[in-house]
């Protein structure tokens, strides 16, 4: 997860996956911060 | 295939209807005006379509009149002497059903797609038919809302929202970062500062110590500097223990009031909760039975009003053209003035309107009435209910209680420590005296006084510097955190974090740019290739090439002589002809799996010899691709369907 290449792919493959399940903006913007945060935490481990 | 459209109470017709179409086949729906042609279209935009979310297609239904905008009363579809409506549709193995109420609202079991209002209805409102006839060329917004491009535009929102977040934090870490290399460059000239200052105290006292000074009061006053010292450390650690003590009470008053809330919260809620248990005990079935038949009463009484105000004559004049005073053709004696005649109409109409809101108003209570039957089964829940609140509460003082024990050993040892402070203060202020005394009778001699009295400065200046260390080392240990999104990042790490979220998002803006740009393209080039086809196809010979532009996506037309004009300088019929062409491509183009392309009084602006044109060309694009080609036409007889 630490790994930056791994965490851009993993959000375009979320991008990818809601825009083609039907994007809910809201639902997607609270997962994205949900990741950020997650992603910032590993990183100052 | 087959499609069977049932209507129930759609438009001005009550009752049902049942309506059978040919695919492969062109179906004309020819009549009079107002006769219930645009029903039919506005039932198959609807069970097509619906749901509807997004906002631009929400604004496209209003438009259409198969959905209502927030100020509207009632549905624009159903039939006014009804409280609902129903739309059915059968073809291949595909079965939808819609439901919608007088109020506005609808329910579907088979969702359809809501792009399907955008390719494949066409009427006066439509977006390309307004936009064409007012001469607008910007046709970026169908490459956009017919492609995924919208999706990635509105993520490209989001992603750059974070950028500039990034930006600003980058701002903010640089700000902390040079402030605490001036902090730390202060603290070094401070640091110097004092050990000059210390260095200078040391070469004072050596040279004081060279000065023969009665060596049983330099004894003394060694050993009293040493006290002092001894006792100061005692003190300082005192006085920490007691601030420690201090802040440990006061965290444990914070918990002491959170029980104190949360039981009094409980306290209130248990109140609520046994008026609310009291009251369902008096519920009785019988009771409520008796006022849903009062209610029932009401209702009977209002549709009684309703049914009087239906069938008042003067509405059935809605058809009749009133222009002039006409002899009344009720009684055929009287005349009717034209303009009262339309006040009482409008007067009744509202009557009607009322009576229904007051009816639905009524329904709404007896269902209310029906739920309170069944809510005395919650009584054993509620009783479970404040018995868990009670239990709680019961907790909560419990854990006060130790609370307050645990102040009680805190304050004692509290005073143990006020005590020690208040020794250690009295000895110090016993040593420094005697010192004090020492020192003045050292002071005596003449050659050791200015030398005394130049340390006693030195020693002011010290105290000074060594307090602006102090200072200047806590606002160190106070910048020392920044939050980045919600998370706490020492700021040694913070600028790695923020350039590698920088690097994330910026990665994901050239994806997303990149697949905006590949969706508008994509789209873009199919419109194109796909009106090329159809201008050859209708052999026009005005428009070598109608395309959107892949640079703005404007749409440009190119006419034989290779002059390139922008849709404001077309004439009305031409912009007819390209509104038609468009309407049919965007058809062909972005949603041809939905078997069904429909319009509403349409291709009537296009000259006769060009309108034959594109029934054929629609004939033979219903064979080709199997679908139902449906469009509605304004003639002078009653309603027929006819196939081409």
């Amino acid at each position: 997860m630490s790994n930056k290449k791994e965490f851009v792919n993993g959000l375009i493959e979320k991008i990818e996956s809601d825009i083609k399940e039907g994007l809910d903006e809201q639902v997607f913007i609270n997962d994205i911060r949900e990741k950020v945060e997650e992603y910032i935490t590993e990183l100052i481990k | 295939m087959k499609a069977t459209l049932k209507l129930e109470n759609i438009g001005q017709k009550e009752g049902k209807d049942i309506l059978t179409f040919n695919s492969g086949k062109l179906t004309l729906i020819k009549g009079r005006g107002a006769i219930g042609k645009s029903r039919i279209i506005k039932s198959y935009a609807l069970v097509l379509s619906f749901p509807i979310l997004s906002r631009a297609l929400m604004d496209e239904a209003i438009k259409f009149g198969i959905m209502k905008d927030a100020k509207t009363e009632f549905s624009p579809l159903v039939n006014s002497n009804n409280e609902s409506a129903v739309i059915e549709l059968n073809y291949d193995d595909i079965s939808k059903r819609v439901d919608l109420s007088i109020d506005g609202e609808i329910t579907i079991d088979n969702p359809g797609n809501e792009e399907f209002l955008y390719s494949s209805v066409v009427m006066r409102t439509s977006r390309i038919q307004e936009n064409i006839s007012r001469g607008y060329s910007d046709f970026s917004w169908i490459v956009n809302e017919l492609s995924l491009a919208k999706d990635y535009e509105t993520v490209l929102v989001i992603v750059n929202s974070y950028i500039v977040q990034i930006e600003k934090k980058k701002l903010e870490i640089e700000e902390i970062k040079t402030e605490k290399m001036e902090i730390t460059r202060k603290i070094e000239n401070l640091n110097v500062s004092r050990d000059e200052l210390i260095k200078e105290i040391e070469l004072l006292e050596q040279e004081i110590s060279k000065i023969k000074l009665n060596p049983e009061l330099k004894e003394k006053r060694l050993e009293i500097k040493k006290n002092i010292k001894a006792f100061q450390a005692d003190l300082d650690e005192n006085e920490k223990d007691k601030k420690k003590l201090e802040k440990a009470i006061k965290d444990i008053e914070g918990n002491i009031n959170k029980n104190a809330d949360r039981i009094e919260k409980n306290r209130l809620q248990i109140i609520s909760l046994t008026k609310e248990k009291e009251d369902l005990k008096e519920i009785t079935v019988e009771k409520i039975q008796n006022e849903i038949i009062e209610i029932k009463d009401i209702i009977a009484q209002y549709r009684e009003e309703l049914g009087a105000h239906n069938n008042n004559p003067i509405l059935k004049l809605k058809d009749l053209e009133i222009k002039d005073e006409i002899t009344c053709p009720f009684c055929h004696t009287g005349k009717l003035i034209p303009e009262k005649v339309q006040n009482e109409k409008e007067e009744i109409e509202e009557k009607i309107n009322e009576v229904k809101t007051k009816i639905k108003k009524e329904n709404g209570e007896i269902n209310n009435k029906k739920k309170r039957i069944n809510e005395k089964d919650k009584i054993p829940g509620i009783i479970k209910e404040i018995q868990g609140l009670e239990d709680e509460s019961f907790q909560l003082m419990k854990s006060s209680d130790n609370f307050k024990n645990k102040i009680d050993g805190n304050s004692k040892k509290i005073k143990a420590c006020i005590k020690a402070i208040y020794s250690d203060k009295d000895q110090l202020k016993k040593l420094n005296d005697n010192l004090a005394v020492i020192v003045e009778s050292i002071k005596k001699d003449e050659e050791v006084q200015p030398l005394f009295d130049e340390k006693s400065e030195i020693d002011k200046n010290l105290g000074s510097v060594e307090r602006q260390i102090k200072d200047s080392e806590e606002k160190m240990e106070s910048s020392n955190i920044i939050k980045l999104f919600n998370v706490d990042v020492k700021i040694e790490k913070s600028s790695k974090v923020i350039s590698t979220l920088n690097d994330v998002f910026t990665e994901l803006k050239d994806h997303l740019e990149s697949q905006i740009g590949e969706q508008k393209g994509g789209a873009a080039n199919k419109f194109n290739e796909n009106i090329k086809n159809l201008i050859k196809e209708l052999k026009f010979t005005e428009f070598k090439q109608v395309s959107i532009d892949l640079e703005n996506y404007d749409l440009k037309v190119i006419r034989n002589d290779n002059t390139i004009q922008s849709i404001n300088s077309l004439s009305g019929s031409e912009r007819g002809i390209i509104a038609s062409l468009l309407q049919i491509c965007a058809k062909e183009t972005y949603l041809p799996e939905i078997p069904f392309l429909v319009g509403d009084d349409i291709l009537m602006d296009i000259d006769p010899v060009r309108r034959e044109v594109f029934f054929d060309y629609l004939k033979k694009l219903a064979q080709k691709n199997d679908w139902f080609i449906i469009l509605t036409q304004v003639t002078d007889e009653d309603l027929t369907i006819t196939e081409l």
